[in-house]
């Protein structure tokens, strides 16, 4: 499932170690869910919106 | 998730929800070989030992071999340098955990005087350092160039921490068992194995001393 999660992280210029630190994931789960390989808990992608600074619907509603 | 099982579970949720399949499967396959134990015993007399430890080692092998297989012991290694460099440190601890093992147990069960000795030493030895050793049991692995952080995980499978860890609690259980005078060797496993299989001692009549 294809998201936003990566083009939001390079923007705020930060690693997916650093990203995966703050919310509380390993850098595999973040490298997996950029990928779109693994569909994360509601409370993970929350933590990583608030990361990000931005909304679920920007990170994760479908991108074509 | 709040559960007493949680303790033995990982705190990162994809690593928790694979332990958790990997449990699973194994307490599903051990419920199956029970049942079929249980059949089979009606008609062949079972060791109740080696039944019980054929069992114990067929979860802990099902799930430690998932658990090396899917990768996720290594969430960190993706460039090749970070590969190579954990690899070598990897092959120290093996090597050097082989050879203290050799070296303890040949001081308390003192040198083996025998081929049994010998491959109660040497089997367990080598079989502690192939489960530790990387590239055993190496699977293809996708690396990727670093640009502005990682680019996507790497799927390195490598026995670690988990394969040390049942290596010594092997190495321990030994030990202890030897001072119990019930010591778990190779030759008592195998010995076992072969009084499972062989009702009319055919094979044992083969084996010098059995």
């Amino acid at each position: 499932m294809k998201n936003n999660v990566k083009k939001s992280r390079i923007n705020k210029d930060i690693t997916q170690e650093q990203l995966a630190k703050r919310v509380g994931a390993t850098r595999q789960t973040i490298g997996l869910i950029e990928k779109g390989e693994y569909n994360p808990s509601l409370h993970l992608r929350v933590a990583i919106a608030k990361e990000l600074g931005k909304t679920l619907d920007e990170l994760f509603w479908e991108v074509e | 998730m709040k559960s007493w099982i949680s303790v033995l579970l990982p705190d990162d949720e994809y690593k928790e929800k694979k332990m958790m399949q990997f449990l699973s499967e194994g307490a599903v396959l051990l419920f199956i070989s029970l049942i079929g134990t249980l059949v089979v015993s009606n008609f062949i007399v079972l060791d109740t030992e080696t039944i019980l430890f054929l069992h114990i080692a067929l979860f802990a092998v099902y799930v430690l071999g998932r658990y090396i297989v899917s990768g996720i012991e290594f969430t960190d290694i993706v460039t090749e340098q970070e590969y190579r460099k954990e690899r070598r440190v990897i092959i120290v601890k093996s090597a050097g955990f082989t050879a203290i093992f050799i070296l303890l147990y040949s001081a308390i069960n003192g040198f083996p005087a025998d081929i049994w000795g010998w491959l109660n030493i040497g089997g367990v030895s080598v079989l502690a350092g192939v489960f530790m050793f990387p590239d055993q049991l190496h699977f293809p692995e996708t690396f990727l160039q670093k640009e502005q952080g990682f680019d996507i995980n790497n799927k390195t499978n490598r026995p670690g921490k988990v394969a040390f860890l049942t290596s010594s609690g092997y190495y321990l259980s030994l030990i202890f068992s030897h001072h119990l005078n019930q010591e778990l060797s190779i030759q008592w496993l195998t010995m076992n194995l072969i009084d499972l299989i062989d009702g009319d001692n055919t094979i044992k009549a083969m084996i010098p001393d059995s």
